[in-house]
């Protein structure tokens, strides 16, 4: 035992094995459970998201340039198709305005401020990525001085895309819905079906070969088909109802012919945004 | 160390460190898809070209420390990892430089090793907390080996200028 106590060496690496261990292990559950890091950890990350974005500056404008002449080429093909749809989003927007009112004079009735599909949009611009992606975390320029608070969901393009896990004060990280992270929060999701009835349920994984987000927990004998829309069911926590999440691409039966596994293909490309959206919900809740 | 060039050695890392996540996320069409995932590795790139070349003392592990501890608190937030990696390969490198000859093919064969140490051990230290789900022969197969193929070949065709940039500093010295 003197001898190996003699060895300085093996003692300084068992100390800074022990010494890392421990922040890890603090910081993992400062991330997972407090609402914001400590002050030190706050302020690091603001003035880092600052000086990446000052660094990013040149990749994101060529970034940008690349998506508009794509965008450009692009053009005709998408004004063809949109022009088909002008015509039925008019109609739309029509019944759309009519039911808005509607449910707002209903609301009045029934003496409701805010239901589980109000929130409040605050929009981000993603600054960074991390660059080993197995947490699947990038940074947006918002923080809590603009509002924004931990769990809440983030949106880009057409529909969801993560979360946030780490608020800072003029910064924020966010997960995204693909996260293998068995820790991640889960989101609570509906599928709405052809007969309009809902199927609850919640996402808890990435099919990578799918290229498409599990659904599970599903307790239903109610029927779900390819195509079928799946939204946010606004149950706990703070996502509101509602969001677009994806359409449904196949499902999965159990043992007893039930679906055990529905395969979601996301709204949005998981791997092309640079502009998001943080909501915010009316209704708060945990 | 020279205290300028210690500091020019810094400032090259600090922007290194922001520049990989502002990478990934200028190219992150290109380095993550469902069949290969590339981490960007400049920060480690430049911390083992500067061991390799330049003599180095003390102030180089507390520098890989702070890197590294930046490196946990911006990109993860789990703190440390990166903060015991990059002195380790600090200090790995310092320890095996003298018994090599300096060329390009040892560089790249060093910054090789540090990779594979440095985002296996990453790796597994993520999953022992259950952050990151990947199985370890996809870990290998879509995330190890296109990250590794795609580092090298970037430092193969740094390494001419760094070294000119490096063997400039040391003449400094």
């Amino acid at each position: 035992m003197r001898k190996f106590f003699a060895n300085k060496k093996l003692i300084i690496v068992m100390i800074i094995l022990i010494a890392t261990l421990s922040t890890v292990a603090l910081s993992f559950r400062v991330r997972e459970n407090r609402s914001a890091p400590p002050f030190i950890q706050r302020m690091a990350n603001d003035i880092s998201n600052v000086a990446a974005q000052v660094i990013a500056a040149p990749m994101v404008a060529v970034h940008s340039g690349y998506n508009q002449v794509v965008d450009l080429v692009n053009t005709y093909n998408e004004n063809q198709d949109l022009k088909k749809n002008v015509t039925q989003l008019q109609q739309i927007q029509a019944t759309n305005n009519t039911l808005r009112a509607e449910n707002t004079q209903l609301k009045k009735q029934l003496k409701l401020n805010a239901t589980l599909s109000d929130y409040t949009q605050i929009p981000a611009s993603v600054v960074s990525r991390q660059p080993a992606d197995w947490e699947n975390i990038f940074m947006i320029n918002k923080g809590s001085r603009q509002g924004v608070k931990k769990n809440m969901p983030v949106v880009s393009g057409a529909g969801l895309i993560g979360r946030i896990v780490e608020i800072h004060d003029f910064s924020a990280k966010v997960e995204l819905i693909s996260t293998s992270n068995t820790n991640a929060d889960r989101t609570a999701v509906e599928i709405v079906n052809k007969k309009s009835q809902r199927i609850n349920g919640i996402i808890s994984g990435y099919d990578k070969d799918d290229e498409a987000l599990l659904m599970t927990q599903i307790n239903t004998k109610n029927t779900i088909e390819k195509g079928d829309t799946v939204v946010t069911s606004g149950l706990g926590g703070l996502t509101p109802k509602g969001l677009f999440v994806g359409k449904v691409t196949r499902v999965k039966d159990d043992d007893y012919g039930r679906p055990a596994t529905v395969y979601v293909q996301p709204a949005t490309d998981l791997n092309d945004f640079s502009v998001v959206t943080v909501i915010s919900r009316a209704v708060q809740g945990e | 160390m020279d205290r300028r060039i210690f500091w020019r050695v810094a400032l090259i890392g600090l922007t290194a460190l922001f520049l990989d996540g502002a990478l990934s996320f200028a190219l992150q069409g290109v380095l993550i898809t469902p069949r290969w995932q590339i981490a960007p590795s400049l920060l480690l790139l430049w911390l083992v070209y500067v061991v390799y070349a330049l003599p180095t003392d003390w102030r180089m592990l507390v520098l890989g420390l702070g890197l590294g501890l930046l490196y946990d608190l911006y990109y993860s937030g789990i703190i440390g990892f990166y903060a015991l990696a990059f002195p380790a390969v600090i200090y790995g490198i310092r320890w095996v430089r003298d018994y090599l000859p300096v060329n390009g093919l040892f560089a790249v064969l060093l910054y090789f090793i540090s990779i594979v140490v440095v985002t296996s051990g990453v790796y597994f230290g993520h999953r022992f907390l259950g952050v990151g789900g990947e199985g370890f022969v996809g870990f290998v197969s879509q995330v190890l080996w296109p990250t590794i193929l795609a580092n090298v070949v970037v430092a193969g065709a740094v390494y001419v200028p760094c070294a000119r940039l490096l063997a400039g500093w040391r003449s400094d010295q």
